[in-house]
């Protein structure tokens, strides 16, 4: 089932040494290929990942150290441990000269208890990297062997994730249509689940008060606040859709296009920015409408990479990837939708640069486009199963490892220990209430420490650790949790202070004072990027500005680059129509923003903004009769009429 | 449709509790309060399926047992993920006696799931003694479970 082969090679003549250590090492979770030929290894070095060679000092016809002397040679820029082993030259002045000759990490005499040989196997993060089931995950599109055993498998192993794993978990069961139940916990202990039914999402449950039915059919205009008390108070063991349309209350379709929204907004709801547990039950469950089929998800997906995904997190994710190359998946083919999409559409030749067969950190390196954009549309394309990364198929080079450690080390520039350990728990995605395990993985994620020759990685390396030690430290101490209060203490402050901010914003936009607002609303989107809404009063403002623009098209890329980081559940609210009704209107285009105007007034009536863009339109259609010449009564009749 | 279902024996101080099918939205607990009994012994081994919704209707209906001690037998593998996973899924007065663990064969391609019971297979301090299983064909089976994860309520 692995996607990685072999990463430690054995040159042992004796067969059924060989095997013995093959099968010790795969019940540890590592991979390991044996063979008794000095050729043979050669050839296996080159095609693997090969991180550790086990090698018999005496080999038929060749003698393993000076074999080892040459490999040194003909790979100069291998990171490979060397582990002698021999049960004939065992005086301790061979041990001594054949370490030194061949730069072994260690001699073992036959005969040697198995376990002795984990302390120079776990130094080289083999056992985790193999068992790490999230990066088991991520790889799956890539291999084409997974059986549908494998796929559950895999979803079973999965226990500490974060919220934005969620995405490719929802379309990696979609792809493999099993069907069952995805039970998931956030933080706080809250349970919430999607329900799958052979490759589409049949239901999402979430204990969400803003989006129980009821309301999002009052909001959507379809029944009144009395027709769901009437339905409400009568005994029946009848759910509300069904007791609203047997009262003639609610149609059929209207009911169904409520239920589609409602999971929509729900499932959108389900992407948070925080640790999730997950488990997967499989199940029978029969197909039911409204659902969401995978083409529907592939652009939920993209809006959800698009607005919610954060590059810091992004960043972090990528980091065990570093040295991987983007290839083609399963889902590939040059007409897919998923390149038509504004994320991919946005950044040009986008896929001719991922697939040069450079590693994810070649092409960072490269810098031919904003990195949490790239980021962003990789994962959207992993996500689909359109690109996977697989392990570079050689032996991890010297200049690999340097670009891994700068990355990471790059990643930690400025932050304190409470944000170190954050970041390590990011990376690693362990439990953060465990910091033995967070360290000592996140240790394994920086690989093989460096060779004394390799001064400058040797520095980064120490200074990684150095910053992680801290922060473990810190965390171990209790020092950590008062630094946390006192950070959260200051993030309340900044979101107080963004809320107040924003009330004199959203005052100034009612008055068309669009300029302040815009500055106002700048400021909210500092203090608390992920304030409410924030991103369409934002869109509202920069409309509202842009009549007065002398670059308009500067102002609408503004206004698009806004738009595709609204986060989908907002695309449901009457906020979002009128937004959309403003850019119509400022496009030009009348009827669309009538259309949008009314819309958002049928969900909140009390949008007086729309109210008045629908009157401003009104007096549009009627050239001879604009605002100033009409008659009083008129005027503030159709400011405040009813639809 | 759910096809869940419960059956309630009182003897005395003492309620045996059988629950099979689907633990959904479908399912109301209201009827079947366990307040009263000193001690419950809940058998699960019919238990089918279990959701989000089911999980959260789980948790309410044995809050009702109040400070009565709760013996949860014969635990399917997807009662145990869900005492692994949620808080108060077993609740504080809750103890596992027996579950199920499942195994599998590479040779044959065959599953099996096998009782692990208090005092034998397991013990209370998170120790576990599992059983040589074999398949039909006599090749020994292994523990089909990533073994940190399914036994860490063991520890708890």
């Amino acid at each position: 089932m692995s996607a990685k082969g072999p990463v430690v090679l054995i040159l042992e003549d004796d067969e059924s040494l060989g095997a013995a250590l093959t099968s010790f090492l795969k019940k540890k979770g590592i991979e390991a290929v044996a063979t008794a030929s000095a050729e043979d290894a050669r050839d296996l070095l080159r095609e693997n990942r090969i991180q550790v060679m086990m090698v018999d000092c005496l080999l038929p016809g060749e003698n393993g150290v000076d074999f080892v002397q040459s490999l040194r040679r003909d790979f100069p820029s291998t990171l490979v441990d060397i582990v002698l082993m021999s049960g004939i030259f065992v005086e301790p002045q061979f041990i001594k000269d054949s370490i030194r000759q061949t730069q072994a990490v260690a001699f073992l005499k036959k005969p040697f208890e198995l376990d002795d040989l984990l302390p120079y196997l776990s130094k080289l993060n083999v056992q985790t990297e193999a068992a790490s089931p999230r990066k088991g995950l991520y790889q799956a599109f890539g291999i084409s062997s997974l059986t549908g055993r494998d796929k559950k498998k895999i979803l079973e192993s999965l226990d500490d994730i974060h919220g934005f794993d969620l995405p490719f978990i929802y379309n990696f069961l979609i792809h493999s249509k099993i069907s069952g139940h995805l039970n998931v916990v956030d933080e706080r202990g809250n349970v919430f689940g999607i329900t799958f039914a052979s490759g589409v999402i049949v239901g999402v449950d979430l204990a969400d008060r803003d989006t129980f039915l009821g309301k999002l059919l009052i909001e959507s205009g379809y029944i009144l606040p009395e027709d769901l008390d009437l339905v409400l108070n009568m005994k029946s063991s009848k759910r509300i859709g069904e007791k609203l349309i047997h009262s003639h209350l609610l149609s059929p379709h209207g009911f169904e296009i409520v239920l589609a929204n409602q999971m929509s907004i729900r499932l959108s709801r389900t992407i948070l920015d925080s640790p999730v547990k997950v488990n997967f039950v499989a199940s029978d469950v029969e197909m039911m409408s409204p659902h969401v089929d995978g083409e529907r998800l592939e652009r939920f997906i993209h809006d959800w990479v698009a607005a919610k995904l954060t590059g810091e997190w992004l960043k972090a994710h990528f980091t065990p990837f570093g040295n991987s190359m983007v290839q083609k998946g399963p889902e590939y083919r040059l007409q897919h939708p998923a390149f038509m999409m504004p994320l991919i559409a946005s950044l040009e030749r986008l896929v001719d640069v991922l697939l040069t067969g450079a590693t994810l950190n070649e092409i960072l390196e490269k810098r031919i486009y904003p990195q949490e954009t790239l980021l962003k549309a990789l994962h959207f394309l992993m996500c689909l199963g359109v690109l996977v990364l697989r392990e570079r198929p050689r032996v991890r080079s010297v200049e690999d490892q340097k670009k891994h450690l700068k990355n990471i080390h790059d990643q930690f520039a400025g932050k304190n220990t409470v944000e170190a350990y954050a970041l390590m728990v990011r990376m690693t995605t362990s439990n953060e209430q465990n910091p033995d395990l967070v360290f000592q993985e996140f240790i394994a994620l920086l690989g093989t420490p460096p060779g004394s020759a390799h001064r400058d990685q040797v520095s980064t390396y120490n200074d990684i650790k150095k910053i992680a030690k801290s922060a473990f430290d810190a965390v171990k101490s209790g020092s950590h949790a008062k630094i946390k209060d006192e950070l959260l203490r200051n993030d309340m402050e900044k979101k107080l202070k963004a809320s107040q901010l924003f009330d004199q914003a959203r005052g100034m936009l009612e008055k068309s004072q669009f300029g302040a607002a815009l500055s106002a609303l700048e400021k909210v989107e500092k203090l608390d990027p992920k304030f409410d809404k924030i991103r369409l009063h934002l869109v509202w403002a920069r409309l509202g500005n842009i009549d007065g623009s002398s670059n308009k098209s500067q102002g609408f890329k503004l206004v698009d680059d806004d738009l595709m980081l609204v986060e989908p559940e907002d695309k449901f609210d009457a906020l979002y129509s009128f937004v959309m009704g403003l850019y119509a209107k400022a496009r030009g285009d009348y009827p669309a923003a009538k259309r949008s105007f009314e819309k958002a007034v049928a969900m909140d009536s009390s949008l007086i903004a729309a109210r008045r863009e629908l009157a401003v339109i009104a007096t549009l259609n009627k050239p001879k009769q604009d605002v100033f010449n009409q008659d009083l009564k008129t005027l503030v009749g159709s400011l405040f009429k009813k639809r | 449709m759910s096809n869940f279902n419960i059956q309630i024996e009182k003897a005395g101080a003492t309620w045996t509790v059988r629950v099979a099918g689907n633990i959904d939205e479908d399912v109301d607990f209201t009827p079947y309060s366990l307040s009263g009994p000193g001690k419950i012994e809940l058998f699960l081994s019919n238990v089918k399926s279990i959701n989000s919704c089911g999980i959260r209707e789980w948790i309410k209906w044995v809050n009702t047992a109040g400070p009565a001690e709760i013996l949860y037998h014969e635990c399917p593998k997807i009662i145990v993920d869900q005492i692994n996973m949620v808080q108060g899924f077993l609740p504080a007065s809750g103890q596992v006696t027996s579950f199920f663990v499942p195994y599998y064969s590479e040779e044959s391609g065959s599953e099996k799931a096998v009782l692990f019971r208090v005092g034998q297979e397991f013990d209370t301090n998170g120790g576990i003694n599992p059983p040589l299983v074999k398949d039909e064909s006599g090749h020994e089976m292994e523990m089909d479970v990533v073994e940190a994860k399914y036994f860490k309520f063991l520890k708890k």
